[in-house]
């Protein structure tokens, strides 16, 4: 199985900021995540400069969601 | 030497005293304990800031690297991180704590602030930030002009005896945002306990937390003072490190 196939590609700098300071951005994160049309998302983490305590919080929250 | 405190109450004596249509700041009081919260006061309250006769203009004061003064803009939320970013950046960071410090502090305070108050384009409620660096420290205001925390305490129904016990309990991790968890793990509310830790720990720097009617005047570890304002003016929520 071809796991590019099928799968959204998200570079987070990009769709949030080079700075992972804020539970809402991971929020927002995880909504365009879980209304993806795909089955498998990758998440790119290049470039990112910084990330923070709220964040990564949130994020690892919403990940145990799904 | 001045303290946090100090300052506060010198922008209470100033924003209580003023007999006129401005208010006209000397150019020695322009610390951000001070001067943040008069811009805010009066804005709030239409009246002009002068300082030394001339009119306010933040621009003048970020003239100089050393001295840096925001008002967060409404944007998509997740741009305010590139914001705090370059704030965080601009600031001399080497020679204070290092810059994972600050943009922890600034990330963790900014993001209480889109949590808990309403900064967006239909709400009336501001955020600000200001961050001087002096000789041989570094001073940080910010300030939201939102619920408050005991208002938020009493919006979500979460008990208080007066407003400093309700600091106390957001300090030491009471949330009103809740994960529908009940496991530790996920719990909220240590953004405003870690980075107090972080300035009086691990930086031996000081604070003072106003919201409301509540002041919150901790000097180090052991020693915090515990204070009702009983002034008319009310500011909400305030972190000043």
């Amino acid at each position: 199985m071809d796991i590019l196939q099928d799968c959204t590609f998200i570079k987070i700098e990009r769709f949030i900021s080079s700075n992972l300071g804020m539970n809402i951005s991971a929020k927002e994160l995880f909504e365009e995540i879980n209304n993806s049309p795909n089955p498998n998302v990758i998440i790119d983490f290049t470039d990112v400069f910084f990330m923070g305590r709220s964040f990564t919080q949130e994020y690892i929250y919403q990940k145990n969601e799904i | 030497m001045k303290t946090l405190y100090d300052d506060y109450i010198e922008f209470e004596k100033i924003a209580s005293n003023f007999d006129g249509e401005f208010i006209d700041l000397d150019e020695k009081l322009l610390r951000p304990t001070i001067l943040t919260p008069l811009v805010n006061y009066s804005k709030s309250n239409g009246i002009e800031l002068k300082i030394n006769n001339s009119i306010f203009n933040e621009r003048l004061i970020n003239e100089e690297k050393s001295d840096i003064f925001l008002e967060l803009p409404y944007l998509e939320e997740d741009r305010k991180g590139e914001i705090v970013k370059q704030l965080a950046l601009s600031i001399n960071f080497e020679e204070f704590c290092g810059m994972q410090t600050i943009i922890y502090i600034f990330n963790e305070l900014v993001s209480n602030v889109l949590d808990h108050s309403s900064l967006k384009e239909s709400s009336p409620s501001k955020c600000y930030i200001h961050a001087k660096e002096y000789c041989d420290l570094l001073d940080i205001f910010i300030m939201d002009n939102g619920s408050s925390i005991p208002g938020n305490f009493e919006r979500h129904g979460i008990e208080f005896i007066d407003d400093c016990d309700a600091i106390s309990k957001a300090v030491n991790q009471i949330s009103t945002q809740k994960n529908s968890h009940d496991s530790i793990r996920y719990s909220r509310g240590f953004g405003l306990w870690s980075s107090l830790k972080l300035v009086i720990e691990g930086n031996l720097g000081k604070a003072l937390i106003v919201s409301r009617n509540g002041c919150l005047d901790v000097m180090d570890k052991i020693i915090i003072n515990i204070i009702i304002l009983i002034t008319q003016i009310y500011l909400r929520a305030h972190w000043f490190l």
